[in-house]
């Protein structure tokens, strides 16, 4: 299988990768973070364009009660962040979306905070679903500490003394974001209004922000109690604040986000991969400080993973990955100092490598390989990330007749319809909401019998859809299909609208009793969002950390702190 | 209370008629299809959400396979008494078919319900390139610049609607969801906790979470707490 992965051009020059075997489940679960995910492609413009983030008011009492403003200044636009402070209530806590017992919860605002929206927000957010956003909110948030590890460190500061990182490193933070919801939820703006010019209508890019604006807050406010319970109490170390991230919890939802959006999935995985494809395909000869580079960022990748204390159910653990990559060091050695691999020249050396990563290593390693040589060829990773879109939009294009759907659907679906869906436990489970508080949820169909199905039973329609194309003639119009097929029109859209695209769809049963959900929780979660040392719990829910060395806003606001990623544990 | 206004956007307006129209028997297939027609509508000023909930009966046993073109000349799609926005599909794909053979495409209908609502079709059709008119029972297309005005006002803007409105479908569109249990708990989270509060699966490590609240479906959730304090 993973010798039909790396594909060339005729030349011999290697192009994107196959999605007949990109698109397993797998595979995608096994996608790195890198410089095309959220976080490290924002943290990039942040750094690069010194975004000014400044803590405007902190007006919270010793038990934790109260608001904190930020002020964001993004070149001409001005952004707020205003967040209301808790006294943590042991009561009903989980970070759940049925939870009811928050920490803190928030609104990224444009423009400058005023009393009315300051107001509006600490009326309406604790309402959720039934509460309505100002016209100028752009997300709505909200966290909780990791009570453990927060008392920790604000115990710490109020002794006078730094915490210690072993006690850090339980979790990597101090809060965990149990919720970033924009786009037009709650009456935020709908992100796609926003425009291409506007500085964060890039795709996730005002969630991301959201994020970081919540590890800063986690750390300010820890440094205010500590502050008001203690006369000794001292700031953190900036070396500690930058290792602390924001934690994020994450689970099924995110199966309904990569179903509802295969647009955006394409245009992101196509970004990624043609940044991969352009490193693979480079020219590298003895001496060349792009090699010696690329083993800087493996010897950090190798002390990161050596240094992750977190537990791997589901997936490679860190230990298994740095061994891993330890192996690639004398041959970029060898490649640094004779040009060659394995004592012989190659035209190209990245490419070798990868494909070597591919046959021996663990998945997760070969897509750390990939996500550090993008390192070396920034500029195309980078146009890559900020021209990721994809509208929701999909619709049937009639001109098309029953047979070329037909051959579409073969050249597209032909994994789909290999798929035996009378085999034991293909249609065992459904995917649904709970009434009370919208949390996704999958289970057992004879669990739930009552149970809606929210989920696209892809595999299963696009059979049906066949079936009936086949018994159509070919010379059929699809308006005449679809007026006796009404069924199938959803489906046709969706073929049609992406007959283009490559890497639009998890090539997965989602009904069946052998798909894991987190394969794909950890695709959005790992690869798109860029999140660090996740630990993962029954195959659905996924915990890490985001941010996690990211610069401060000192830091952001001197253009400081690039190749922040993979931090090492802070000397003590 | 009542008489406030919501600015409601796109995507509270298609998850609304999405959950709405799963209570039919519309297959998901076609109703994932329709779900704009509701926003569309009201954006355009015609019956809207308001018209979605008063259908709600005819569109709960809807079937879009019932429409029948008749072809004596001239086209005629005969909507067996269907509403208009389960009509509205294959109107325009009918409407673009005939433009594949010339400049202008002519249809007749019949049997619509709420055929005003057919106009529809003049906004959700620009963003097939499709420029619709009406006239008495008749629709008329030409091609035109694919574009889609009706979608960029409302992402922009949203809609204008009643609050005391707006949760009333709210609360309709939450029927389509599945009623909190213990089972269905079990179908989410990091851990597993039985009825007698015993937790299965590897421990977590940020364990602050309430198991007791995980196995008693009855306790009320963030929203609805906040929600009864504001009323009170």
């Amino acid at each position: 299988m993973t010798a039909a992965l790396h594909q060339y051009d005729a030349t011999g020059r290697p192009t994107l990768r196959n999605p007949q075997v990109l698109m397993r489940p797998e595979r995608l679960a096994a996608m790195q973070p890198s410089r095309l995910s959220g976080t490290w492609s924002v943290m990039n413009r942040m750094i690069a364009e010194r975004w000014d983030i400044r803590l405007e008011r902190m007006d919270v009492d010793a038990e934790a009660n109260g608001t904190i403003l930020y002020s964001i200044r993004i070149g001409d636009h001005e952004f707020s962040f205003i967040a209301f402070s808790r006294a943590p209530n042991p009561e009903a806590r989980t970070g759940r979306i049925i939870g009811r017992s928050w920490d803190m919860m928030g609104t990224l605002n444009e423009g400058p905070a005023t009393a009315d929206t300051i107001e509006a927000a600490r009326r309406e957010i604790p309402l959720l679903y039934r509460g309505r956003a100002t016209p100028n909110a752009l997300v709505w948030c909200r966290s909780n500490r990791s009570m453990r590890v927060f008392n920790g460190v604000l115990d710490a500061l109020c002794d006078g003394r730094q915490p210690q990182v072993e006690d850090l490193n339980q979790v990597c933070y101090l809060m965990r974001n149990t919720g970033l919801d924009g786009n037009g939820t709650f009456g935020t703006r709908a992100f796609p209004a926003l425009g291409p010019d506007h500085p964060l209508g890039g795709m996730l890019q005002a969630q991301i922000l959201n994020a970081y604006l919540m590890r800063e807050l986690s750390c300010d406010l820890v440094e205010h109690l500590a502050k008001l319970r203690s006369d000794r109490a001292v700031p953190l170390d900036p070396a500690i604040r930058r290792y602390i991230g924001v934690g994020n919890g994450s689970a099924l939802g995110l199966i309904f986000y990569v179903q509802k959006h295969p647009r955006l999935l394409n245009s992101w995985i196509t970004a990624r991969e043609t940044a991969i494809a352009e490193a693979l395909a480079l020219k590298l000869d003895a001496g060349d400080l792009r090699i010696s580079r690329l083993a800087d960022l493996l010897r950090r990748a190798i002390r990161f993973r050596r240094e992750d204390r977190m537990m791997y159910e589901t997936f490679a653990s860190s230990a298994e990955v740095a061994a891993d990559l330890e192996t690639l060091l004398p041959r970029l050695e060898e490649l640094f100092e004779t040009g060659q691999i394995d004592g012989a020249d190659r035209a190209y050396p990245l490419d070798t490598l990868a494909r070597d990563c591919a046959e021996r290593m663990q998945p997760e390693s070969y897509e750390c390989f990939l996500s550090l040589i993008m390192e070396l060829t920034p500029d195309v990773a980078d146009a890559g990330a900020r021209d990721v879109s994809g509208a929701d939009e999909l619709d049937v294009d009639v001109s098309a007749t029953v047979g070329a759907l037909r051959d579409l659907i073969r050249r597209d679906y032909g994994w789909a319809l290999e798929i035996d869906m009378q085999a034991e436990g293909a249609r065992d489970y459904v995917w649904y909401k709970s009434a009370t508080a919208e949390e996704p949820r999958r289970g057992l169909r004879s669990e739930v019998p009552e149970a809606r199905d929210l989920g696209l039973d892809l595999v299963r329609a696009t059979q049906k859809l066949s079936a009936d194309l086949d018994s159509a003639p070919a010379e059929e119009g699809l308006a005449r299909f679809l007026l006796r097929h009404p069924e199938h029109r959803f489906y046709v859209a969706r073929a049609q609208s992406l007959a283009t695209a490559r890497y639009h769809t998890p090539m997965a049963n989602i009904d069946a009793a052998d798909f894991t959900p987190i394969d794909l929780v950890r695709l959005m979660n790992v690869a798109l969002h860029g999140i660090d040392k996740t630990r993962d719990y029954l195959q659905r829910n996924l915990r890490g950390v985001l941010f996690h060395g990211a610069p401060t806003r000192d830091d952001l606001r001197a253009g400081a702190g690039a190749d922040w990623f993979f931090p090492g544990e802070p000397q003590q | 209370m009542t008489d406030t206004i919501l600015r409601v956007m796109p995507r509270e307006m298609r998850l609304m008629s999405e959950r709405i129209l799963s209570l039919t028997t519309l297959p998901k297939g076609f109703a994932l299809m329709v779900g704009d027609m509701a926003m569309y509508s009201q954006a355009m000023g015609l019956g809207g959400f308001a018209l979605l909930l008063d259908r709600m009966d005819q569109l709960a046993t809807a079937n879009p396979a019932r429409l029948v073109l008749n072809d004596n000349g001239a086209l005629v799609l005969d909507a067996q008494g269907e509403h208009g926005w389960i009509v509205v599909p294959s109107l325009m794909d009918l409407l673009e078919e005939q433009l594949l053979h010339g400049p202008t495409a002519t249809i007749a209908f019949v049997n619509v319900t709420d055929a005003a609502e057919l106009r529809v079709a003049c906004g959700l059709g620009q963003r097939r390139g499709l420029k619709i008119s009406f006239d008495g029972a008749r629709a008329t297309a030409t091609r035109a610049a694919v574009a889609d005005p009706v979608l960029d006002r409302v992402m922009a803007h949203g809609c204008d609607i009643p609050a005391a409105f707006w949760w009333k479908l709210y609360q309709t569109a939450q029927t389509a969801l599945t009623p909190d249990s213990v089972v269905s708990r079990r179908h989410a989270g990091v851990n597993i906790v039985l009825d007698d509060g015993r937790v299965i699966g590897r421990s977590d490590n940020d364990d602050d979470t309430d198991t007791r609240f995980i196995s008693r479906p009855d306790t009320p959730t963030e929203t609805e707490t906040a929600r009864r304090g504001a009323n009170e």
